[in-house]
């Protein structure tokens, strides 16, 4: 009786484990708050305008303008686009968010603050699922008075790491926690 | 001399005249046009515009010639559109619906919140003003 009672304990605890970690950005509702909008239901699309937050779980975008195609599950976003996430900042003038793969393409004007480290890009690509971030094309990295110039850099959120793409994968920079 | 000021106290009286016409006018409220029907109490009715169809439900439908207020309504369309609000103007001639203050518009899921907007019926799109947000469920 007591071990069918242990049992039963352990299946509810695993199951209840289970079930907060699927709990990620997927299952999250995205929610568009704006001044206007604009909905054609004949295509599913939405147009949100002036004073945009889109959030989404931790995800929280900020804009003037975003037009979303349910269909493709993509918002595209435009105008002093800032998007915040975990603990990075990124300042651009065009972005597209795809919900199916929780992927960021941002790109204008791009900049990064990630703790004391500001990152300026031509594009970057933000997988949140994975926690990185791939700087495409030439990329500062500057820290205080420090500035380093590279091409294709990754930032790895979990691991704190700032390295190169290239085949040797450098750490350029450990972050300090 | 005496004229000169006599011709001043005259204008002055115009402008005053006129001042106080404007603000009465102004004042006084339009008539209030009164309804062709009116249906209370909550209510299922259906409507056939041109190759649209709609149902309302509301609490009360005050009938117009060409429009109709509705209050405490949910509308319903055949294209899936759901709304529900306090209070609606229809606007049969433009088939324009304006739903205002505390306004659910719910489409495949997807819901919209807000203080006013407008569909129009025969582009089943609608436009959403003053602030709101939409929700969108994870399909």
């Amino acid at each position: 009786m007591m071990k069918k009672l242990k049992l039963m304990t352990l299946f509810i605890i695993i199951s209840i484990g289970i079930l907060s970690f699927g709990g990620s950005i997927s299952d999250e509702v995205l929610e568009i708050a704006a001044d206007k909008f604009e909905v054609d239901t004949l295509n599913n699309q939405f147009i949100a305008k002036d004073k945009i937050k889109i959030t989404q779980g931790k995800l929280i975008i900020y804009a003037s303008q975003a037009t979303y195609t349910k269909e493709k599950e993509k918002i595209r976003i435009t105008d002093k686009v800032r998007i915040l996430y975990d603990q990075i900042l990124i300042n651009c003038e065009t972005a597209v968010y795809n919900r199916n793969t929780y992927k960021i393409v941002a790109e204008k004007d791009l900049s990064v603050i990630f703790q004391d480290y500001v990152i300026t890009s031509k594009r970057l690509v933000y997988d949140i699922k994975k926690g990185l971030v791939f700087f495409e094309g030439d990329t500062t990295i500057s820290r205080k008075k420090n500035i380093i110039n590279g091409k294709d850099i990754i930032l790895d959120i979990g691991l704190n790491k700032i390295y190169s793409n290239e085949k040797t994968k450098f750490i350029i920079e450990e972050v300090e926690k | 001399m005496r004229n000169k000021y006599l011709i001043f106290f005259i204008f002055i009286l115009i402008l005053f005249l006129i001042f106080n016409s404007i603000k009465i006018t102004s004042i006084i409220p339009t008539k209030k046009q009164v309804p062709d029907f009116v249906l209370e109490n909550s209510y299922t009715e259906h409507f056939l515009q041109g190759d649209f169809s709609f149902s309302i439900t509301a609490r009360t439908i005050e009938i117009y010639k060409k429009d109709f207020v509705i209050y405490n309504a949910i509308v319903k369309f055949d294209s899936g559109v759901i709304i529900q609000a306090e209070s609606f103007q229809v606007d049969m001639k433009k088939s324009e619906f304006t739903a205002k203050t505390n306004v659910n518009i719910n489409y495949k899921g997807t819901d919209y919140y807000g203080n006013e907007a407008v569909y129009y019926l025969k582009e089943k799109r609608f436009i959403g003003y003053n602030g709101g947000k939409i929700v969108f469920d994870k399909d």
